[in-house]
C-alpha cells in the first residue's frame, strides 16, 4: 500500500488515481477539523480549495515531512484567510421538526460547537487538532508553526476557559 | 490515543495544570458530544471534480520536464553511433568502389546514408512527438 507521501509523488505526475486515495484517506479528518474550525460554514468551499492547493503544490512537497501535517497546515492557513473575510448575509432560521432524542443529541453538539466557538481562533485550533485529531504537541506545533511551548501554554488556557465556563453553568443551573 | 488520552497526556505534563486542577472529564463529556454535519464522501465527489482540471494543468510542466529528460538520455550515445556508422558507410564505400564505377559508389553510398540519416532524424523526433499524444490536458 502507497504511503501519502508516495501518493503525493503520484499526484505531481497528474495521477487521478492518487488524488481519489488521499481524498478518501482524509475526507473525514479534513471535513471535521474545517467544520469545528470555521462552525460548520463555507466547508465545502474550503475543503476543494485545500485539495486545490495540495495539488498545485504537491510537486514541491518536501518528501521527509509527513502529508497530513502539511495538508492540515494549508487548512489552517485558509481557515484564517477565511475569518478575515467579510461575514456573510444572515440566514433565516429553517424550523424542522425532530424527534427528541435527537434534538437532545443535537443540544448537546451545539454545546460543544458553542464552547469551541466561545474560544480564541488560536486555543480553538490548538484543542481541535489535539483532542479531534489526536495529534501530539510537536504536530499542532509544526501545523501550527508555533513553537511547542506556545502549544502547551494555548491549550492551557483553552482547557482553563472551558472550566471556568462549565463551573459557571453548573453553578448557574444550580 | 483518544481525545481524552491528549488531555490528560496535557494534564499531567503541565505545570499550571497540577498546579490546579481541571475539570478533564467534564470538557471530554461536552467536546465528545461534538458532531460534524457534512456529508465526506459527497465533499469529496465535489473536490474531485473540482481539482481534477487542476491536477491536469499541474502535471504539465513535469511531464514536459520528463521528455527533456528521456530525449537527453537518448542524446548521450549518439556521438558513439555516429562515429561507427562512419566507419561503415567508409567501409561499405570501399566495397562499392571494387565493384562500380567511382562516382556511381559515391552516389550508391550517399544515397544510403542519406536514407540512414533521415531515418534516424525521424527516430529521434519520434520520442517527443509519442510521449507528447500521452501528455496530460486541461479538460
Amino acid at each position: 500500500m502507497p504511503t501519502d507521501e508516495d501518493l503525493v509523488g503520484q499526484l505531481a505526475r497528474g495521477d487521478e488515481a492518487a488524488l481519489r486515495e488521499l481524498l478518501s484517506r482524509y475526507e473525514t479528518a479534513l471535513s471535521s477539523f474545517l467544520y469545528r474550525n470555521t462552525g460548520g460554514r463555507d466547508v465545502e468551499d474550503l475543503y476543494q480549495e485545500t485539495w486545490i492547493r495540495v495539488v498545485r503544490s504537491a510537486a514541491k512537497f518536501d518528501r521527509s515531512k509527513r502529508f497530513s501535517t502539511w495538508m492540515f497546515q494549508i487548512a489552517v492557513n485558509l481557515c484564517r484567510d477565511w475569518r478575515r473575510r467579510p461575514p456573510p448575509e444572515p440566514q433565516p432560521i429553517r424550523d424542522e421538526p425532530a424527534a427528541s432524542a435527537d434534538l437532545a443529541r443535537r443540544e448537546a453538539a451545539l454545546d460543544a460547537d458553542r464552547l469551541l466557538a466561545s474560544l480564541p481562533t488560536e486555543q480553538r485550533e490548538v484543542l481541535i487538532l489535539r483532542y479531534y485529531h489526536d495529534m501530539t504537541e510537536e504536530q499542532a506545533a509544526e501545523v501550527l508553526g508555533c513553537p511547542r511551548g506556545t502549544i502547551k501554554s494555548r491549550a492551557h488556557t483553552a482547557l482553563a476557559s472551558l472550566s471556568r465556563i462549565l463551573d459557571a453553568e453548573s453553578g448557574g443551573r444550580r | 490515543m483518544s481525545g481524552i488520552d491528549r488531555l490528560r497526556e496535557h494534564a499531567d505534563d503541565c505545570d499550571d495544570c497540577r498546579s490546579r486542577p481541571l475539570a478533564i472529564d467534564r470538557i471530554d463529556a461536552v467536546l465528545a458530544s461534538s458532531r460534524v454535519d457534512v456529508d465526506s464522501a459527497a465533499l469529496s465527489r465535489h473536490a474531485f471534480a473540482a481539482v481534477r482540471p487542476v491536477l491536469h494543468t499541474a502535471a504539465i510542466p513535469h511531464f514536459w520536464r520528463r521528455v527533456a529528460a528521456v530525449v537527453a538520455v537518448t542524446l548521450v550515445p549518439l556521438p558513439a553511433i555516429l562515429a561507427y556508422d562512419t566507419v561503415l558507410l567508409r567501409g561499405l564505400h570501399m566495397v562499392a568502389s571494387t565493384l562500380l564505377p567511382g562516382t556511381m559508389a559515391t552516389y550508391v553510398v550517399f544515397t544510403y546514408a542519406s536514407m540512414w540519416l533521415l531515418l534516424f532524424a525521424a527516430s529521434y523526433a519520434s520520442i517527443p512527438i509519442l510521449m507528447a499524444r500521452n501528455a496530460p490536458r486541461p479538460s
